[in-house]
């Protein structure tokens, strides 16, 4: 058996993170693969804080936020979205799997939305197996 | 000293014998830049002039571990790496070898010789291939090196037309010698060493040997110095790919209770690099920090050492993004001294 | 090309006559006759020493930053300068009234260690246009085709002139369209030939941050890269590719896509190739034409509240 993949989320406060807080209350089962970090904001993701979850050995990282339009902040997910659709290309460009990177918009009340992603993302990350680029151990 | 030779075809056999006690580096291709690599079985690229690395790489690495730290306050483990196992660097220039030889007499200096320069140093062989032709940027008669150069090396071959001439400086180049004696011909030929010591070398009209330090020191606060720093970028390319250059900087990666303390190559071109606790910093623009290049290479270290901290590989000159070629720079000052 | 080298001395002897220009920038012969060195004429006299060939390959742009320390200056400016000049205006580095800028029309610059290799010695002039390059070297005069020895940078130019002049010294030549060839050839890997293609270059990386000291976008009083803590100086694999990220992406949407960075790199490694895949992107993604050129709001210090998620449609 192999150990189980490696996710870091980065959820914002407002509302991924109390998705996933709903998905516990509620009592829903998904895989116990993510360490989630809670931030401010999707938009207070630097790009260098995915980088350096891949170089400490994640195998995927998940950057999840409001839905356009429901930010906190007005903008901020907007502002992500856009630094992270050129993010998610340029891992590509430099050979990591698409698989491996993802931005979803995950609200307070959608607990469920929130464990299929980590189901989803676990499910493809236990398929590509342990990521060995840009690791500093590999 | 033993000379031998060794037919052309033969070379490729003669460095698999080298190849069977140590790890084999030369100057290989990759993508259009010639480098000195492992070379694992793939033909040396020989040509004019020097690879961009130096044998830094392989003898003060850009980074290199110093040890490795677990533990907490009070009781700390501390592991340090495994000794450098043996090592032949095949195609190197007469000037990167006789850099050693200079880089040597400050890392071996005693009562602070640097470890673990030494171990890598007496686990390193060097086979020099002396030159036929020049590369581009080659100064190195006006430094005091000559393109058939043995010193820094233990064994040197003299290219001629369908063979090699052999020469062996050291003990160990001895032994190599010994061990490849198969492929070898006691015959000499003198000529291929004559020749080699009269290849022409480009650039040595800029540099003229007579009086540089005391001509150097004489412009050492002349305005054409920060002229120079407008033109220079501060990068540092300069230093890193100089044979010569050896400075270092430590800095710890932590990862928890865990970390690793290295040593990797430092610059004086850097702002900061000389910066003191207290704020003090000695070179503080970059005109300083550049003067201090030109006056430590070829006044202050030959003040203390007999010899230039340069070799005339052309490197510098060769990479620098805006063209601060140290023979250039010199011909500059000389016109302004004029 | 000897026109407007006479015409490039007399406008530089004139700003710096006038007393109100402190600096001209330009280039003076080096020592080697393929590598034209910048240079910093300072007063009327000097002008005399400018020459501009078709070796005169550095970026000007960013030097105008210390010069200005001095007074205003007067730049010699090609299609990539002026790029430079005009990031280097938008990130509010330069003031544009402290510049006077001296347009050129510029067909390509010669690598030097590329028409030495087919030259087999160093040439001495060099004549480019649209169709070839003549190398010339004493009584030789070879012709070669322009991708064998330009820069880099300059086969995909598609800015000849610059949008900023002040005077001129030629007819400008007409833009073209960037076609991210390279980057679309990238693309069509398999990610496992993309990694070990860039990790064969990023392993090769000295660190010295030339790309950085050229890059006109790079102009930040102090650096992150500088920083330990948010760059680890360290060299492993990882560490090359956690720097050439932050370097590439620091430059997104800002890079001009003048090359200098690439050109300047001692261990050629193909910078430009990482800058046009955001370029390409910004292009493809947030429906900006020309994203190189340097507009009223950057393209990621902005949004559209219906910017497209086109990567939903990649394999998930």
């Amino acid at each position: 058996m192999t150990a189980q993949p490696k996710l870091v989320g980065f959820a914002c406060r407002w509302c991924s993170y109390a998705g996933a807080d709903l998905a516990g209350t509620s009592r829903l089962e998904y895989p116990a693969s993510v360490h989630l970090i809670r931030v401010p904001c999707s938009g207070r993701v630097d790009p260098t804080f995915v980088i350096r979850a891949f170089q400490r050995g994640a195998d995927g990282v998940l950057v999840a936020g409001c839905h356009p339009g429901d930010c906190h902040y007005a903008s901020g997910n907007l502002f992500a979205r856009r630094r992270f659709a050129l993010v998610k290309r340029f891992l590509e460009y430099l050979g990591l799997e698409p698989e491996r990177f993802r931005l979803e918009w995950i609200s307070a009340a959608e607990g469920r939305r929130f464990a299929e992603v980590i189901r989803e993302m676990t499910a493809d990350l236990e398929r590509l197996g342990p990521n060995r680029k840009l690791r500093e151990d590999p | 000293m033993t000379m031998n030779l060794l037919p052309s075809e033969r070379l490729a056999e003669f460095r698999e014998c080298l190849a069977a006690g140590a790890r084999l580096y030369g100057p290989v291709e990759v993508d259009g830049i010639v480098l000195f690599e492992e070379l694992g079985g793939r033909p040396p690229a020989i040509r004019p002039g020097n690879p961009a690395n130096s044998l830094k790489s392989f003898l003060c690495p850009q980074t290199e571990a110093v040890f490795d730290f677990e533990g907490g306050y009070t009781d700390v483990a501390l592991r340090v790496p495994a000794a450098p196992t043996a090592q032949a660097i095949f195609g190197v220039r007469p000037c990167d070898a006789v850099a050693l030889e200079r880089v040597s007499r400050v890392l071996l200096a005693e009562p602070f010789a640097d470890e673990s320069y030494r171990q890598r140093r007496e686990m390193t062989t060097i086979l020099t291939m002396a030159c036929r032709e020049a590369g581009p940027h080659c100064f190195c008669r006006s430094v005091g090196v000559s393109p058939a150069d043995g010193r820094g090396s233990d064994v040197v071959l003299y290219p001629a037309d369908g063979h090699y001439l052999l020469e062996a400086v050291t003990a160990r180049g001895l032994s190599v010698l010994q061990s490849a004696g198969a492929f070898l011909d006691p015959a000499r030929d003198e000529a291929a060493r004559a020749t080699c010591q009269s290849t022409p070398v480009p650039l040595i009209g800029a540099v003229e040997r007579e009086d540089l330090a005391a001509r150097l020191e004489a412009v050492a606060l002349h305005p054409h110095w920060d002229e120079l720093a407008r033109r220079c970028l501060g990068c540092g390319a300069c230093t890193f790919l100089c044979p010569t250059c050896y400075c270092f900087a430590l800095f710890d990666t932590v990862r928890g209770a865990r970390g690793r303390r290295s040593r990797g190559w430092d610059s004086c071109q850097f702002k900061d690099y000389s910066l003191m606790a207290g704020g003090h910093d000695p070179l503080p623009t970059k005109a300083s920090r550049i003067r201090r290049r030109f006056l430590h290479k070829l006044s202050r270290f030959p003040a203390v050492q007999g010899e230039y901290a340069c070799v005339g590989c052309g490197r510098c000159g060769g990479t620098c993004p805006v063209g601060l070629h140290l023979a250039g720079v010199l011909s500059e000052l000389e016109e302004v001294l004029r | 090309m000897t026109d407007r080298q006479a015409a490039l001395r007399d406008i530089a002897a004139g700003l710096l006559g006038g007393g109100q220009f402190a600096t001209f920038i330009g280039f003076r012969a080096g020592l080697d006759p393929s590598r034209p060195v910048p240079h910093f004429v300072r007063d009327a006299s000097g002008a005399g020493a400018l020459v501009i060939n078709p070796f005169c390959g550095a970026g000007l742009a960013r030097h105008v930053l210390e010069a200005l320390e001095d007074g205003p200056v007067g730049i010699l400016t090609r299609g990539c300068d002026g790029l430079g000049l005009e990031r280097l205006i938008a990130d509010g580095r330069v003031a544009r009234e402290r510049l006077h800028i001296v347009a050129v029309a510029c067909r390509g610059a010669v690598d030097p260690a590329r028409a030495r290799a087919i030259l087999g010695r160093i040439p001495e002039r060099a004549e480019v246009d649209a169709q070839a390059v003549t190398l010339i070297a004493g009584e030789e005069r070879r012709s070669v085709p322009r991708d064998s020895c330009l820069l880099s940078r300059c086969l995909n130019c598609v800015d000849p002139s610059p949008r900023l002049a002040d005077s001129w010294l030629d007819e400008p030549l007409p833009a073209g369209v960037r076609d991210f060839k390279a980057v679309s050839h990238m693309e069509q890997q398999p990610p496992e030939a993309r990694y070990a293609f860039w990790a064969r270059q990023f392993r090769r990386c000295i660190r010295c941050y030339a790309c950085r000291n050229v890059c006109p976008a790079c102009s930040c009083r102090s650096c992150s890269l500088d920083d330990p803590e948010l760059q680890e100086r360290a060299t492993s694999l990882a560490d090359q590719f956690g720097f050439q990220f932050t370097r590439a992406y620091h430059v997104a949407g800002r890079c001009v896509a003048c090359g200098e960075c690439q050109r300047a790199c001692p261990m050629s490694i193909p910078l430009s190739l990482l800058n046009e895949k955001f370029l390409k992107d910004i292009r493809d993604s947030f429906g900006i034409a020309d994203p190189h050129r340097p507009s009223a709001v950057e393209p990621l210090a902005c949004y559209r509240p219906d910017d497209p998620e086109s990567w939903r449609g990649d394999a998930r």
